[in-house]
């Protein structure tokens, strides 16, 4: 894939579901280079999973404009899902064959060499209950192997929704740093999630959606800072916990900061700037939960 | 081929690993065929008439077996619907359509199978190869058939046992048009086995039956051309 050309182009997307006069989907535009981890953000029934499932060929029937890999969606083949992996935000196996069947099972339906199945569920701590049949899984077992089956045909790009729910935070630090691994090798994923400090860990960039229209979009650190507040937070013991704020321009010639630092006993120093949480709101006026 | 043989393992674990699913696999046609070979003599010796009917139990006895196949396929389809399989079956390079032929397929493959087995028991000598391997398959026929109708009218598995006890009485019913003789018994042409049904009897009868075959090939692939239409619509709309 050619670095200049995006992986994902979309131009004015929009899609509205048979029974429903309003647009799910209303307009939106985006790209995603190679390499790059792209988080749609967004509440239920923004939009998002139905953008997903535009881009992976589940629904038909949109309008504008989306190139997938340098190519119009509507001229690939089947061969596109060799391509492509999907993580759903449910689990979807066959419950009866045990982890390792299911892997050989799905990995049974590419036309290019997959990665050897142990080692995958290795990865994911799942390698002891390979044998275990998958209707026996936890929900944050079921999305350990519904994370390793997208990713099991190496493929160049991935659609991942909500890839941490249900998982503890020690394998929602395992998936992470395989998403991570992932865009290091070059690999371009397309995050859908509605957890903000996922969003702000792994991605790139990051796109809000609101009743099907794109309200924003860059990278979590450029929107913190710009919608920050330059101030420095200290929580210091003087008897009881007190909290001073001060600008963060001229911080090194504040007086009263510099005092606290010498001679108090300082708890913590938080600098003031936004969450994605706090912007989310700010820029669209309605909260994602 | 080897990928297929493969998917046919998995497959085979699947149903080993359901009670349900291996009998009605395995020890319904083995008693089918108990029935059709050692208890169906006995019951002619002590009940003359039936010996007349012969021909048509054997038929009705296949059609069992054929359609317990069919449920077997039906209940998978059904789990994997369930399971939201058939959505992730969606994103690989197979497509969903290629591996419904493929489950389809294997239950036709099987159905045919026991179908010509059970075609050549004692008193249907009068077949003959060719027109034993025609029933066979037209028999066969009925599996994907009853597939597609109960993974398309249930919502689960115990709703599928339910349908499938009704589509087996409706699969019984053209067998009443060897009891009428006027021109009312084409009306149960509606239900493609009894082109079947007449098919053998025809060709046991010892009189040219491409009329009847022609009529079961075109009324199987209509109910399966509406069958699957209906149930991707059904599972994926």
């Amino acid at each position: 894939m050619d670095k200049c050309n995006p992986m994902i182009s979309v131009s004015n997307l929009s899609f509205t579901y048979a029974q429903s006069s309003k647009p799910a989907v209303d307009g939106i535009s985006f790209e995603v280079p190679q390499g790059e981890i792209f988080g749609f953000l967004g509440p239920s029934g923004a939009g998002k999973s139905t953008t997903q499932k535009i881009l992976i060929r589940l629904l038909q029937g949109y309008r504008g404009d989306i190139r997938l890999m340098g190519k119009p969606l509507e001229e690939w083949d089947k061969s596109f899902y060799n391509h492509v992996g999907v993580g759903f935000e449910l689990p979807n196996h066959f419950g009866k064959l045990t982890a390792l069947e299911n892997l050989q099972f799905f990995g049974s339906f590419y036309d290019r060499p997959v990665k050897e199945p142990l080692e995958l569920l290795s990865r994911v701590g799942l390698k002891e209950h390979a044998g275990k049949q998958a209707s026996e899984f936890s929900k944050g077992m079921k999305m350990r192997l519904n994370f390793v089956r997208a990713i099991m045909h190496n493929p160049d790009l991935l659609f991942f929704d909500e890839p941490t729910s249900g998982l503890d935070p020690v394998n929602a630090r395992r998936i992470k740093d395989l998403i991570l691994e992932q865009r290091d090798a070059g690999k371009t994923v397309f995050l859908t999630t509605h957890m903000m400090h996922d969003a702000d860990e792994l991605c790139n960039r990051i796109a809000f959606i609101v009743e099907g229209k794109i309200a924003l979009i860059d990278s979590p650190k450029a929107l913190k800072l710009q919608y920050g507040r330059r101030r420095v937070r200290v929580e210091y013991l003087n008897g009881k916990v007190r909290e001073e704020e001060f600008p963060l321009d001229g911080i090194g010639d504040n007086a009263d900061f510099l005092r606290i630092l010498r001679e108090e006993y300082v708890q913590a120093i938080h600098t003031e700037e936004a969450t994605l949480d706090d912007i989310f709101i700010q820029v669209t006026g309605t909260s994602l939960h | 081929m080897e990928k297929l043989l493969r998917l046919a393992r998995l497959d085979l674990n699947m149903i080993l690993r359901e009670q349900m699913l291996w009998f009605m696999l395995f020890v319904v046609p083995a008693l089918q065929f108990c029935m059709a070979l050692l208890l169906l003599p006995w019951l002619e010796q002590r009940f003359p008439v039936l010996a007349g009917y012969h021909s048509l139990i054997l038929m009705l006895v296949t059609l069992q077996v054929v359609s317990s196949i069919g449920f077997v396929v039906a209940s998978m389809l059904l789990d994997e619907r369930d399971e939201q399989v058939l959505t992730a079956l969606r994103t690989m390079p197979v497509g969903v359509n290629t591996f419904l032929f493929y489950r389809l397929s294997i239950g036709t493959l099987m159905a045919g199978l026991f179908s010509f087995s059970m075609l050549s028991a004692p008193g249907l000598e009068g077949l003959g190869g060719a027109a034993r391997l025609t029933a066979a398959f037209l028999f066969a026929s009925t599996a994907p058939i009853t597939t597609l109708a109960l993974a398309t009218l249930s919502s689960n598995k115990v709703e599928g046992l339910a349908v499938y006890k009704g589509l087996s009485l409706i699969l019984m019913v053209p067998a009443g048009s060897f009891f009428i003789h006027s021109w009312v018994q084409y009306a149960l042409g509606i239900v493609p086995v009894y082109w079947v049904l007449h098919y053998v009897d025809t060709v046991l009868a010892g009189d040219a039956a491409l009329k009847e075959m022609i009529m079961a090939i075109g009324t199987h692939a209509l109910a399966l051309t509406l069958l699957f239409r209906l149930f991707k619509w059904r599972v994926f709309s």
